[in-house]
């Protein structure tokens, strides 16, 4: 049953995203107050999954600290669209941290399956610490439509979509006050690999033709090719969520074409190894490298130094940009890692 | 399974995979207590031996691994630790093992790998394991009580020096390693630590810190020198992944053996063991992981192995 992909074990996936990002919070790797909200059955992970969800959950945040950074001279704001988040709590977490001022000037979308949206919706319902930053909860931001549920306050949208209808989603985007000529930030954490490659691309040419000033931030596996990499497809597959993108873009390389392709002329590309290798040699602001990462090897036993090099080197993050006012090394200092 | 204390009984019902009960469990380690506690901290193992690496909970690749070494029992067996944790085996694995030692004591040698450790048991598994098919942790308190017993290294006609991760720059002769006090939780640093955790590596010159944490990484100097004063032929150890089952070090000075293939059903590994003949040359069989159709899967673990 090759390929076959499930519906419900692709939307499982952000479940099990949530339950390995808690217990990374709950091992001292990283904060986020708001993830336990969302993992009902707490079960046991390893280290490689806590540390490997820690430096996913940073490159991540890091990317979009830098996104808002870049922008902040933006008069009227800037954007952000997740697609397909799931549970992803980085909304909140923004808010808390106060770091960025021009946080106040964000509006955040996300786009998921219906029955994420509904999921999520259910669980803000019940936590009034999630509803705090929400403008207007419940009555002026909850709206029923003829797919389900959806929140829409002025700065946080939750939009039940499918990212292969491009059309329905423009029309939902342009419906709920999207600004197609401000920075925005698309995120896709392990999403678009689950999507057919075609209906991915689609997608990507849709964002570079409508949005004038658009930022990509892509996570996810990569090398189908290797051993490793075969028996990752393998696993995948019977557990119901194949990559389905991964076979058509095997490489790192083929990434940045396909992205430099689709429109985005500014494209860079970090692989996970070679993140956690350099990680105590960073010069990102207020964040001593070195510090950081004997901190990250005192949190507990690490027995698997050989699968954690095999698993983070199918792993990367890229970053990319339609831009035509900055060069491209301006770009890789404002927006690379 | 019922609840006889027949170790024939037993041995036939654990090569079913069937687990056996909290009482059985308790009694055959009490058996195996009776053995390991006269073995000596370094046990002299007779050629020929096959000499096998991690095999970390995957009972169905034990049994390849007992179909392409040859019948435990009739062939003689050196495993270097590492019986739990990862598998959702560990107990069928271990308690497989640990009963071919009380049946076959003399063909039959288990050493202790950093696994075998009530801390490292707690992140990576057993515990987990245990709770799950008992309720209890009764099992898990037999079984780390026993790992307390395991000797810590082997030697092979005095020419093959068998030890679970490595060297230890507390040790230079083998016959230090008999001071040790080795019935005690593994220790975060001394001898009985190195040995269990240390690895070799081709960049280091003698000794630096381990990544791990725990234990030294070890290079060509060292192992030349504890070969020359130890007259050694080889040291065959375990502990690291190697993709093609084995993997020797420092030209031939140092092996490694992995036994565990597709370790953690992720890593699409080949894993080998260590054949040992008369003469003490030695040789490896290559094998694969246990088909499909070879394994009776009953309990799978629900959390993912990769970052969905």
């Amino acid at each position: 049953m090759k390929n076959q992909s499930n519906k419900e074990s692709v939307r499982g996936t952000g479940n099990s995203a949530a339950l390995c990002k808690l217990s990374s919070v709950q091992k001292g790797y990283y904060a986020d107050p708001f993830i336990q909200y969302f993992v009902q059955k707490k079960e046991k992970v390893e280290p490689i999954m806590n540390r490997g969800f820690y430096m996913r959950v940073h490159a991540m945040d890091r990317l979009i600290s830098q996104f808002l950074n870049a922008n902040s001279e933006s008069s009227e704001g800037v954007q952000i669209i997740q697609l397909g988040g799931g549970k992803d709590t980085t909304f909140w977490r923004l808010r808390l941290s106060g770091e960025n001022e021009v946080v106040n000037k964000l509006v955040w979308y996300e786009i998921d399956f219906p029955r994420t949206i509904q999921e999520k919706l259910r669980i803000i319902s019940r936590v009034p610490k999630l509803q705090e930053p929400i403008v207007g909860w419940p009555n002026k931001v909850l709206k029923k439509t003829s797919k389900g549920a959806e929140l829409h306050s002025p700065d946080y949208h939750l939009i039940c979509g499918d990212l292969r209808k491009t059309e329905d989603l423009h029309n939902s985007l342009q419906e709920h006050g999207v600004n197609f000529e401000i920075p925005t930030l698309f995120i896709s954490e392990c999403v678009l690999v689950y999507v057919e490659p075609n209906s991915a691309d689609k997608l990507l040419g849709y964002i570079t033709e409508t949005f004038k000033l658009p930022f990509f931030v892509l996570y996810e596996p990569t090398n189908p090719l290797d051993n490793f990499g075969k028996q990752m497809m393998k696993n995948l597959s019977k557990m119901g969520c194949p990559l389905l993108a991964i076979e058509q873009y095997n490489s790192i390389e083929s990434q940045i074409k396909r992205f430099q392709k689709l429109g985005f002329n500014y494209v860079d590309v970090k692989n996970m190894k070679l993140l956690w290798d350099t990680l105590g040699k960073w010069e990102a602001e207020n964040v001593d490298g070195q510090k950081e990462r004997k901190r990250i090897i005192r949190l507990e036993w690490f027995d698997e130094l050989e699968e954690w090099n095999m698993i983070m080197s199918h792993y990367f993050v890229l970053y990319a940009a339609k831009n035509d006012q900055i060069s491209q090394e301006k770009f890789i200092k404002i927006f690379g890692l | 399974m019922n609840n006889t204390n027949d170790i024939d009984v037993i041995l036939e019902q654990l090569f079913e995979c069937s687990l056996p009960t909290e009482s059985q469990i308790k009694y055959i380690c009490f058996r195996a207590r009776q053995i390991f506690i006269k073995e000596s901290n370094t046990i002299f193992v007779p050629a020929p031996v096959t000499i096998c690496g991690d095999v970390h909970g995957q009972f169905w690749d034990l049994k390849e691994l007992f179909e392409i070494g040859g019948k435990p029992g009739e062939t003689s067996y050196l495993f270097l630790g590492d019986f739990v944790d990862r598998g959702y085996y560990s107990i069928e694995t271990f308690l497989l093992l640990l009963t071919l030692k009380v049946k076959y004591p003399d063909k039959m040698t288990l050493i202790r790998g950093n696994h075998e450790s009530r801390q490292i048991t707690q992140v990576y598994g057993f515990y987990d394991e245990c709770m799950k098919k008992f309720g209890n942790s009764s099992v898990w308190r037999y079984c780390t009580e026993i790992f307390d017993y395991l000797s810590l290294s082997a030697i092979v006609e005095n020419q093959i020096f068998c030890v679970h991760g490595g060297l230890s720059p507390k040790i230079d002769q083998i016959n230090q390693i008999r001071l040790i006090d080795r019935k005690t939780e593994v220790p975060h640093e001394g001898a009985m630590c190195d040995m269990l955790w240390s690895d070799p590596d081709e960049t280091t010159k003698e000794w630096e810190i381990n990544p791990r944490g725990a234990g030294f990484n070890f290079g060509k100097l060292v192992v030349e020198k504890f070969n020359k004063i130890n007259s050694l032929k080889i040291i065959a150890r375990a502990h690291q992944l190697c993709q093609d089952g084995f993997q020797y070090s420092f030209d031939k000075k140092l092996v490694t053996v992995w036994s565990a293939p597709n370790y953690f059903y992720r890593c699409a590994n080949k894993a080998s063991v260590m054949i040992v003949n008369n003469e003490l040359d030695h040789s490896f069989k290559v094998f694969e992981a246990a088909p499909p159709e070879k394994r009776n899967v009953k309990h799978r673990k629900t959390t993912s192995i990769y970052f969905l």
